[in-house]
């Protein structure tokens, strides 16, 4: 027990000493800054990734509605009717510039 | 000379360049512990003091202020040393398989360090902080979350063995 006591005596007095305290206080600062930089980093990626999931939330549904709507729309269209409505119009366009052109040549 | 609660309080409202002095008012006294912890390994005992601060760093807000800063870096210490050592043990053992030949290189009184070679980790701590840093039991017992009568048995078994 003497001999433990010796052995714990000498240890007590011997002072341990960092190499270079300065380096290693700027150095573990240096982590520090780096650990602080990626944690605000993961911060501002996650609510990123929240807005934006709210965002592609909100737009989705009104997208799908919209869609639906156009689906619905173009299949009730009645595909005879449309293509009488463009015979007459064309029939029409053709029949006002024939006109046009006859009453250029009327004044002259 | 400013505080401890004043540096951290500093640290906490106006960033971590403020931390750096408390860094430099205990570097060489976490480097000590370290060093009688891991039997003279420099560089492990760099490690634990780097991890130690750290850790301390990111668990600032919850510092107890009726506690000293060093006790609390104690603790902090001395469960880097319980982790670093786990993972020592498995990089050791990985080592072992491949390359034999790895040893640390120790520093310092290397009387100190042959005498609790024989101890568990936990033993190590008990012995190194009753004996040499004087920290009562029930201090040791919080630093480690251990039952006071298991901090007083483990430094009964520790004794019986370097006797």
């Amino acid at each position: 027990m003497k001999q433990i006591d010796a052995i714990i005596r000498a240890e007590k007095e011997v002072d341990y000493r960092q190499r270079d305290k300065q380096l290693f206080s700027f150095y573990t600062l240096t982590l520090i800054a780096q650990e602080n930089a990626s944690r605000n980093l993961k911060k501002m990626l996650a609510i990123g990734l929240c807005l934006f999931s709210i965002c592609v939330a909100f737009l989705i549904s009104p997208i799908t509605q919209i869609t639906s709507d156009i689906i619905a729309y173009l299949s009730a269209i009645d595909t005879d009717a449309i293509l009488t409505m463009t015979l007459i119009s064309y029939a029409a366009t053709a029949i006002i510039m024939a006109l046009f052109k006859s009453r250029t040549t009327i004044f002259r | 000379m400013e505080s401890d609660e004043e540096l951290i309080k500093r640290s906490l409202s106006g960033g971590s360049h403020h931390y750096g002095t408390l860094i430099q008012r205990y570097a060489d006294y976490l480097f000590g512990l370290g060093m009688r912890l891991t039997g003279g390994n420099r560089e492990l005992a760099e490690d634990i003091s780097q991890q130690s601060f750290l850790r301390s760093y990111r668990y600032l807000k919850s510092f107890d202020h009726r506690q000293p800063y060093k006790h609390w870096l104690t603790g902090i210490a001395v469960n880097c040393f319980k982790d670093m050592a786990q993972k020592e043990r498995r990089y050791t053992a990985l080592l072992y398989d491949v390359e034999p030949s790895y040893s640390p290189h120790p520093e310092g009184n290397a009387d100190f360090f042959n005498l609790i070679k024989p101890l568990t980790e936990d033993e190590k701590i008990i012995f190194t902080l009753k004996y040499l840093y004087e920290y009562k039991i029930t201090e040791i017992a919080d630093f480690l979350d251990l039952k006071l009568g298991t901090v007083k048995s483990k430094i009964s078994r520790a004794l019986e063995k370097l006797k």
